[in-house]
Order: C-alpha cells, then sequence, then structure tokens
C-alpha cells in the first residue's frame, strides 16, 4: 500500500506510522513493520528447508 | 428462526451496508449448528469407553456419527458461521451492499438443507470413503454451488468496491472461496471419479483435506479474525505489512503440505520431503499473524479483561483463537517431521491438532466475530456478561484439557507401540484419558449451550444497543490508490488463489500420479522377491469394500504399514505403491483406534471375524469396536448368527487383504516357530506366583474363545469351527514329546502355539504381547486339568539334524507318503484321501486331514506353517485328539526327514504354480511409459515428460522396482525353501530343486534398494 493517508500526526516522516483508516469499515490499519526477529526466522527457516530439500530428496537407502 | 421483532428494529435495512436481517437469519442457524454438531461430537467420545452406548442401531454406531461430527462443524458450525458474517463484513469493507445480496437467503436455505440432508445421509451410511470428504454427489453439488455462488458475489463487490483500500481480511476471504471451489473440484469429482486410484489417490487426498482445514477454515477463519479483533479491541491494526507476510507466505507454503498425511507411505519420498519442508515453512504465516493480532491488542489488555460488553467477550474469544493458533499450529508443523510423526501419527496427537485448529482455533474465532456481531444485529446489547464468562472459562478449561491430554496421549501409545506393546494393551491405556476427553467436551458443550441461551436472551430481554445504526453506502468515487499487485485483488485472485494452488496440485498431486510405480498393479512378492502382478478385487470383494466404506471401518483402520517403529514386525512387510492400484477410494487411513488392516487377510478366519463382528467384546474383552449385527442372518435358537450377504462380503474383502505381496506369513519373521527356542535360554520361574499373572492374562485374551472354565466354551465358540481347545481334558495338538498322541506337551511346543497362532482356525497369533505374558498364561492352562498334577510331560523326542535336500530324499518320501500318508491325505497330499466328515476329534467334532498345498491361514492348510523341524515332530508325535497318530514306530528319522522334504516340496511346487499365475511380466512392457503409436507425439513424450518422470521417480517408494535384468527362478524356489528347511542354512539344498522351472518362462529381476524406472 504505497498511498495510504496518515491519521497518525505523531510520526508523520515514518512509513511504518502511516495509518490507513476504512471509511465504513469501522476500521484503520498501520502500515507497520515486521519485526527483525521474525526476520531471522524466515531467513532461518529457508536456509533449514533448502538443507533438508536437499538432505532427503532421496530415500535413504535400505540397510545391506 | 428469526425474531420478528428484532427484524424490524433495523428497517429500513435497505439504508445500511450490511442487511442485517440476512445476516441474523444465517447467525441464528450458525448458533444452532454450533451447538449440535459438537453435542454429536460428546455422543461420539462415549463410545471410546462405553462402546455399547448407541451401539445397536447402525445409523448411530461410531463410524457413521463421526463424518457427522467433522462434517457438521466444519460445514455446520464454522462454516455457516463464516457465511453469515461473509454478508456482514464483505459490504463494510467494500463500501458498497453486497452483489446480489438477495441469494443470500437462497444460499441460506440451501445449506441448510445440504447439512440437515448430508448428515442424514451419513447417518445411513452413504460415504464416499474420503475422510472429510464423506458426501455424496447430490450434497457436494449442492455445496459446491452455494460456495461458488458466495464466492461470486464476493468476488463482484470486491472488484466493485468503493472503498478503495483492500483490507487483509478481504484477501483472505476472496482466496478462502476460490481456493475452497478448485478443492471441491479436486475433492468431489477428481478423486472419487476420475480414474486416479492407489498412490495417485492418495496423493490427491492428502492435498485436498488439507486444503479443506488450511485454504478454507485457515483463511476463512483469519477473515473473520483480522476483520473483528481490531473492532473488538477498538484498535488499529498493528503491520499491513505483517499482513503480507502472513498472507503470501500461507498462500505459497500451504498448498504443498498435504502429503504430510501419509509420510512412510508408498507416495514419493522427495513429494513427502516437499510437504515436510512446506509445514515447517508455515511458521512464517502463523507467528506473522500471531505478531499482528497480539500487536492490535497491545495496551488494550485492561479494556479486554475488564470490560463485560459483548465487544470485550469477542476479544477474548478472538485472543484465546489467536494463542490457540500459535500452539496448534506449531505442534502441526512439528508434527510433520519424520522423527515426530513416526512416534505420534495415528495417534490421539493429530486428534489433538485438528481440535487445536478446527474448533480450539477457527471455531472459537468464530463464536468471538459472533458475540461482536450479535449486538449489532439483533440492536439489543448482550443479555448476560457472567454467561459469557462462564462460556469463557468453560472453553478455557474444555479446551486445554481436551488438546494437552490428546497430545499427551498420542506420545504415551506412540512410545507403548515403539516399544513393542500389544495394540489393545495401547488401547486399554487409553480409556482413562478418554474419560476424561468426554469430560472436557462436555464441559465445552455446556458452554456453547450457555452462549445459546445468552444469545436468544440477548435478543428476547437484552436493553437496546447503541451501536447498530445504519451505515450508508459510500458514494461511487473515482479516487485511485496505487497499490502494489501484491495488495490487489487480482494479484490475490489469480497469483495466490489460482497459480499457487495449480503449482502445488501439479507437484504434489500430479506428477506422482504419472509414475509408472503409481498405477503399475505389481508389487515385489515378500517371499521371493520376485515382480508379481496383483489380483483386482471379485464382485464380492469390491461390495465388501463397500461395505467397508459405509460402516467407517476405515476411520478406525489404517490399511497402510510403516517402514518404521517396528511395524513390519507387527503387522507384516511394509506397504507398496502396487498394492492400491485397485482402491478408489483409497483406505490408507489417518487414524488407527484398531490396529492396521492391511495385512489382516488369513491372519483370522471366518468364523472368528463372525464372532468378533457379533460382539468384538465376547472375543476381546478388551475392544472398543461396536457391535454390527445388522451384518448378520436373524439368529434361529441358541445357533450362531449366520453372515448376510453384506457380512460375507465384508469378510471376503477383509481375507483379501494383504494377499497381493504373495503368501508372506511362511516367512514373517515375528512367527518363525525358532522363537520357542529361546525359552530354553530363558527358564521361566514356575512357582505359583507366575499365576495370578497367567490368569490376568487369560481373562483378557483367551477366555472369549476358551471360557472361564478353560473348556473351550467361551462366548465365541459357538460361532467357531474348528472349536477352542478344551484345557479340561489335558490333550493338546502339537507336541514335541514323546510317549504318543496325548502325551503331554512342554511349555516349549505351548509357547510356539501361542506365539505362532493355528492358521484356518480361530486362534490368532500372540507374538505381540510379551513373552512373560505368554509363559504365564501357559501355566494359567495347565490348572484347568488335573493331568498336569498327576503326569509331567516327557522329553523331547530326539530329531537328528536335517539332511540335504535332494531329489533323492523328496522322491523318498514321496515314496512312504504314498504308502502310509496318502490314505489320510490323498496322492497329491491335498487332504482329500478320505472324503470330508470322515474323521472326527475326541470331542466329536469333525477334522479334516491337512492339506500340504495351501497357503498360510488358508482353511484346511497346515496349521503351524511347513517348517521342517515342526513337520517331522508332527509325523513322529502326532496331532493330539484327532486321527493323526504317532508315527514314531511307523518311520526311522531318515524316512521321516523325506517325507518332510516331500510335504515341504508339495507347498514349493504349489507356491510356484500360484507364482505363476500371479503373472512373471516383461520387464519392457511393465516399465514402458511413452507408449502413443503417434512418431511425434511419441517423440514430445520422450523428450520432455520422461525426463521428469526419470527425476520424479528417483527416491520415490521404498519398494523395489524393475532393474531390467533376467531373474532365475531357480531363486525363488531358493528364498521359499530357505524359509522352511534349516538345510539351506548350510547351503544344502541341492541344486537340481532349485532348477526345476527352467527354462519354461520369461524372467525378470528385481531390485530390492531402488525404484529408479529404467524406461525403453
Amino acid at each position: 500500500m504505497t498511498k495510504a493517508h496518515t491519521d497518525d500526526n505523531t510520526h508523520p516522516a515514518s512509513a511504518e506510522h502511516a495509518r490507513y483508516s476504512y471509511q465504513t469499515a469501522g476500521i484503520s490499519e498501520n502500515e507497520g513493520y515486521v519485526p527483525l526477529w521474525l526476520w531471522l526466522v524466515v531467513v532461518t527457516l529457508l536456509i533449514w528447508g533448502i538443507y533438508y530439500l536437499l538432505a532427503y530428496w532421496d530415500a535413504p537407502a535400505p540397510p545391506t | 428462526m428469526p425474531d420478528q421483532r428484532s427484524s424490524n428494529l433495523n428497517e429500513p435495512v435497505s439504508t445500511d451496508l450490511v442487511n442485517k436481517e440476512l445476516v441474523r437469519a444465517w447467525l441464528w442457524w450458525a448458533i444452532v449448528w454450533m451447538t449440535v454438531f459438537p453435542l454429536v461430537g460428546l455422543l461420539v467420545s462415549i463410545k471410546f469407553h462405553y462402546p455399547d452406548f448407541l451401539g445397536e442401531t447402525s445409523w448411530l454406531t461410531f463410524g457413521r456419527l463421526r463424518p457427522v461430527h467433522v462434517n457438521g462443524v466444519i460445514f455446520g458450525a464454522f462454516s455457516t458461521t463464516v457465511l453469515g458474517l461473509t454478508y456482514y463484513l464483505v459490504p463494510r469493507l467494500c463500501g458498497r451492499r453486497m452483489a446480489k445480496e438477495e441469494w443470500g437467503w437462497l444460499f441460506l436455505w440451501g445449506w441448510n438443507i445440504f447439512l440437515v440432508s448430508g448428515s442424514i445421509s451419513l447417518l445411513m451410511g452413504y460415504n464416499l470413503g474420503f475422510e472429510a470428504d464423506e458426501f455424496q454427489w447430490p450434497f457436494n453439488i449442492l455445496r459446491g454451488a452455494i460456495l461458488a455462488g458466495v464466492g461470486a458475489q464476493v468476488l463482484t463487490t470486491i472488484f466493485r468496491r468503493e472503498e478503495k483500500g483492500f483490507y487483509v481480511a478481504l484477501w483472505y476471504m476472496l482466496a478462502a472461496l476460490v481456493w475452497t471451489v478448485m478443492n471441491l473440484l479436486l475433492g468431489n469429482v477428481i478423486l472419487p471419479y476420475v480414474p486416479m486410484s492407489g498412490i495417485s489417490n492418495t496423493a490427491l487426498h492428502g492435498l485436498y483435506i488439507h486444503y479443506v482445514v488450511g485454504l478454507w477454515i485457515t483463511p476463512a477463519g483469519l477473515a473473520l479474525m483480522y476483520y473483528f479483533l481490531p473492532l473488538a479491541v477498538k484498535a488499529p491494526l498493528f503491520s499491513h505489512r505483517l499482513s503480507l507476510l502472513g498472507f503470501w507466505s500461507l498462500a505459497f507454503f500451504y498448498p504443498f503440505v498435504g502429503t504430510h498425511h501419509y509420510l512412510f507411505s508408498p507416495i514419493p519420498y522427495h513429494n513427502q520431503t516437499i510437504s515436510i519442508v512446506t509445514s515447517m515453512m508455515l511458521i512464517i504465516p502463523v507467528w506473522a499473524v500471531i505478531t499482528n493480532l497480539f500487536g492490535t491488542a497491545k495496551g488494550r489488555w485492561a479494556a479486554i479483561i475488564g470490560n463485560n460488553d459483548a465487544d470485550s467477550y469477542a476479544a477474548k474469544f478472538l485472543l484465546l483463537a489467536t494463542f490457540f493458533y500459535l500452539i496448534g499450529c506449531f505442534q502441526g508443523s512439528t508434527e510433520a517431521l519424520r522423527r515426530v510423526q513416526e512416534l505420534t501419527h495415528f495417534t490421539d496427537f493429530v486428534i489433538s491438532h485438528s481440535h487445536f485448529t478446527v474448533f480450539a482455533t477457527f471455531v472459537l474465532a468464530a463464536v468471538g466475530s459472533l458475540y461482536y456481531v450479535w449486538p449489532r444485529v439483533t440492536g439489543r446489547q448482550l443479555w448476560s456478561a457472567k454467561l459469557a464468562s462462564w462460556h469463557v472459562w468453560l472453553t478455557i478449561a474444555g479446551t486445554t484439557i481436551m488438546l494437552v491430554g490428546l497430545a499427551a496421549q498420542g506420545f504415551i501409545q506412540g512410545s507403548m507401540l515403539e516399544y513393542g506393546a500389544n495394540f489393545v494393551d495401547s488401547v486399554v491405556e487409553m480409556k482413562p484419558w478418554w474419560v476424561t476427553r468426554t469430560l472436557a467436551g462436555a464441559t465445552m458443550d455446556i458452554g456453547f449451550v450457555l452462549m445459546t441461551i445468552n444469545l436468544v436472551m440477548t435478543v428476547r430481554a437484552g436493553k437496546p444497543f447503541e451501536g447498530a445504526a445504519d451505515i450508508s453506502p459510500l458514494a461511487a468515487s473515482t479516487a485511485q490508490v496505487k497499490r502494489a499487485w501484491i495488495s490487489r485483488p487480482s494479484g490475490v485472485f489469480i497469483v495466490a488463489g489460482i497459480a499457487f494452488f495449480f503449482l502445488a496440485v501439479v507437484i504434489q498431486g500430479i506428477l506422482p500420479s504419472i509414475l509408472p510405480q503409481t498405477y503399475d498393479p505389481t508389487v515385489v512378492s515378500a517371499s521371493t522377491g520376485q515382480l508379481i502382478r496383483v489380483a483386482d478385487y471379485t464382485p464380492e470383494e469390491r461390495k465388501g469394500r463397500q461395505i467397508y466404506i459405509r460402516e467407517g471401518c476405515w476411520y478406525c483402520h489404517s490399511q497402510f504399514v510403516r517402514p518404521v517403529t517396528g511395524e513390519n514386525l507387527r503387522w507384516g512387510p511394509v506397504a507398496q505403491a502396487g498394492e492400491y492400484v485397485y482402491d478408489q477410494p483409497q483406505m490408507l487411513s489417518t487414524r488407527r483406534i484398531g490396529p492396521d488392516l492391511s495385512r489382516v487377510g488369513r491372519k483370522y478366519g471366518d468364523d472368528w471375524q463372525a464372532a468378533h463382528h457379533w460382539d468384538p467384546r465376547e472375543v476381546v474383552p478388551d475392544s472398543i469396536m461396536p457391535r454390527f449385527p445388522w451384518l448378520f442372518e436373524t439368529a434361529k435358537g441358541d445357533a450362531a448368527p449366520q453372515y448376510n450377504e453384506d457380512g460375507k462380503a465384508l469378510v471376503a474383502y477383509l481375507q483379501k487383504l494383504g494377499s497381493s505381496l504373495d503368501d508372506w506369513r511362511e516367512t514373517f519373521v515375528s512367527t518363525r516357530l525358532t522363537n520357542g527356542i529361546s525359552l530354553q535360554a530363558n527358564q521361566l520361574d514356575r512357582t505359583q506366583d507366575i499365576l495370578p499373572r497367567g490368569k490376568q492374562v487369560y481373562l483378557r485374551r483367551c477366555v472369549g474363545c476358551h471360557g472361564e472354565k478353560g473348556d473351550g466354551n467361551g462366548p465365541s465358540a459357538r460361532f467357531l469351527n474348528p472349536k477352542p481347545r478344551d484345557f479340561t481334558s489335558g490333550v493338546f495338538k502339537f507336541r514335541s514329546t514323546a510317549g504318543g498322541a496325548d502325551s503331554l506337551p512342554s511349555d516349549e511346543d505351548l509357547f510356539v502355539t501361542v506365539t505362532h497362532g493355528l492358521w484356518g482356525t480361530a486362534m490368532p497369533p500372540w507374538y505381540s504381547i510379551p513373552a512373560q505374558e505368554r509363559l504365564a498364561v501357559i501355566q494359567y492352562i495347565k490348572t484347568f486339568s488335573p493331568v498336569w498334577k498327576n503326569s509331567t510331560p516327557a522329553a523331547a523326542i530326539d530329531i537328528p539334524e536335517e539332511p540335504p535336500v535332494t531329489l533323492a530324499s523328496i522322491a523318498r518320501g514321496k515314496a512312504q507318503f504314498e504308502g502310509v500318508c496318502a490314505a489320510c491325505h490323498g496322492m497329491t497330499g491335498q487332504g482329500d484321501g478320505v472324503p470330508p466328515g470322515t474323521f472326527s476329534d475326541n470331542w466329536g467334532h469333525p477334522v479334516n486331514p491337512a492339506n500340504f498345498t495351501l497357503p498360510a491361514g488358508a482353511p484346511g492348510g497346515v496349521k503351524l506353517g511347513h517348517d521342517g523341524r515342526h513337520i517331522f515332530k508332527t509325523i513322529m508325535t502326532g496331532v493330539g485328539g484327532t486321527p493323526m497318530p504317532a508315527l514314531a514306530g511307523v518311520f526311522t528319522p531318515q524316512q521321516t526327514w523325506d517325507i518332510v522334504h516331500y510335504v515341504q516340496s508339495l507347498r514349493v511346487d504349489a507356491h510356484m504354480t500360484a507364482l505363476k499365475l500371479a503373472g512373471v511380466s516383461d520387464p519392457a512392457e511393465e516399465a514402458r511409459f511413452c507408449t502413443s503409436t503417434v512418431p511425434w507425439l511419441k517423440s514430445a513424450c520422450d523428450s520432455f515428460v520422461l525426463p521428469i518422470v526419470n527425476f520424479c521417480s528417483v527416491g520415490g517408494p521404498q519398494s523395489a522396482r524393475v532393474s531390467g535384468a533376467r531373474f532365475q527362478m531357480t531363486e525363488a524356489r531358493a528364498k521359499l525353501w530357505a524359509a522352511l528347511s534349516e538345510a539351506a542354512d548350510r547351503q544344502q539344498i541341492d541344486a537340481q530343486v532349485l532348477q526345476l522351472d527352467q527354462p519354461q518362462l520369461a524372467f525378470i529381476q528385481t531390485a530390492a534398494t531402488t525404484n529408479k524406472v529404467k524406461l525403453p
């Protein structure tokens, strides 16, 4: 959402403090942010996922 | 149902964005279904500890009520609320009235007709056979049409909206409806009707069932949470960027995860791996949503907790749902990990997860939304804060106890089974937990009843609500708001709704289905390693399969032996893809309240099955299986009831299960007769101390057939033929002891019989109970007869080392056999030397000579297999209580071994004949993929499709596949001999004995280590 209008005047220069109000819904939302810790979770999971896909793409050979 | 007084409050309706009368009508029905369908679950749960509860009526058995509960909660309690609230939130978020709003009335009544008639059809046994996809086509058409209609209304309203913002709740609602309409096509059309059977069917069903949860319940529920939570807590949504992360990661990853329902199955390994990875990736959207919603409530907790109006109770339920979403989804992600699933799959851990997500998260989200909207569509304040508070706390208490308890149960049962516990013992361990589950469920249901009373009284006696004023639609605007494609309706609709969905269906559903092993009707023989064809069902077996589906047997019994946790030692060989090619619907199942049945064929005789279906607890006192008296003709007098046509068909189907893998019981390690030898090194303390334990074992395992007095007259004995052993006589069939056919057996002999079971009779193998239990019960059954006090078993006969198996020894054995044994067993050893009914045992029951050519478990065949030492002992000591005499004085040990070899050769020959009949096929024919006669089409297939197939075949089912080299039938014959003869251990099977088949057949070779398909 690039042109959200801002109701919150305390941080007019900050995009993440932009707020959009829905006129008939009685609701508004902040542009907000994604916390750093969650980005770390995302990156960690993606790395693990790629590893797991590669490591376990094939079934392990049965014991001989 | 709608209250006339309240419906007049909001007139004229047309001035408002929202048609409150329509929303109110939907929500009235939502309240009804929220009360009814969870209560059905309560009835179902009672059956776990009182299995006879409501058990005499076919309509009310577990197998009929369970789908009513599951579908009722999903499509009744949850979906009715969601659809009703759709007519509230979509117009408000779009700034215009719902498109074709009047259709909502039609859909409401159609939806209720679907729920009522569909539920009745399930109770009647009309079941499609797919979990969460049980309704037959008329109900599916009705449901699909309504959801498509609502989807069309929502899409139209969104694309014509006056509010230029496009809120996250609309993303989810739009996507949920698009996904679900496509998923219903998958589940209601492709799964049952397009010829994609077996493992293809399984792969697609895994997707379907998780799409119901992940692409309908989850996004529709999140739509409610995203809209009503900010309203209820009176705060702006925390972060639009988190909404983007949550929605798009869910849309991308969720469509792939469904395969995790069938980990360790013959579905290609890499598809399973993809589902595991994407399941773990779901942590991303879940944590994004949690952060967003809790962030929204930040700073508002005092008001949420302290206030007593409807909005605060709405917030409480919505935040409770958010918390359970975190727990339930983390549980689900980790449950997909292979090691976790080894332990927990098929147990109540799965039930905990499904209740965490469906009920505790999204039904509670719907409840919270209902609390918020109800005053606004009725114009009345909530009648009682106290009742609402009770509802909250009863829900917290009941839900927490039930779900934590179920998860704990899962670990307990899974651990017991992993460490080799008897399956029924693990069920017994669950019974107190199931009582707790029922009490917890009742607590939750009481909460729903209180909610219903409260909401009804709100309409009848609530004070006027000030916040119910109409909101007018927005005027048409030409203002433009520029947004990235990921937050535009077209982006959500096309990319998330359609593209991601199809990408996942192709990778996880379609590609596995074009691999030859998923439709090739061949398996690797468990006894010979030979590639053999799988026979299709006979008409009667197919009918039996329908009965199996109708009665819901598949809700409790899986058909899928995994290569983990010792399941191949518990039930038999690991599942192979080829076994399932004629199965549509597939019956792998996702739950084991009873044992796996994929290897049950010929484990028990038809008579045992009849006794078990008539009353399971007469046979297995600890069983919780329902009775099925409607599978029997009306009983005449005291005679045992006889199966009707449905019952016969069901048993024919059950006896077919597992037979596709060839006669594997003869080589099944858990019942090898050499197990008895371990006793010699494990001398039991045979003091009186062991008797109480033995009695306990007897009363739980044996009393149903052998009776409390040990006289063979247990409650199920009237069904059984041959009759159960009368222990009071002190006569036993199989012994190694000298002294004639009525000599007492040794403990080792009895241990062998108890462990192995007696094929073709009702005596099952008991290898799955601890050896100490088997030893204890042996001591206990000796108390039934004074013979054991007055005499002791003689020493075991001397069994000289088995000589080499040669054509000459077989020929000598044949001569001896024809001279003596053939008089009863027939010249070809088929038990036809005398007419049936000629002989009877000591108790006057008819007995017939054994047919040595039959496979394991076939009626009339040998009872303890064709093991060489066993046959030797039987010839020398006779069969107690029957006309089979001890022939120790007739044959020398050498002659006896010759006869043993001849008898074994009869079975090996018959087995080889059966293998040849099963179809040994040309590997080139089996493996061919691109078969088109159109040159360019074949070329295109070879160039483009074949590489994909080859790539995807890597890491597929662990079953052996064609390697293309030639296989000598000699090796198959050698494996059969090796299973029967100790001489094989010393390489003393003469080569000539193994080369009888050459060179009459075309041969193929199987490789046991790869499933890589070699294509011509």
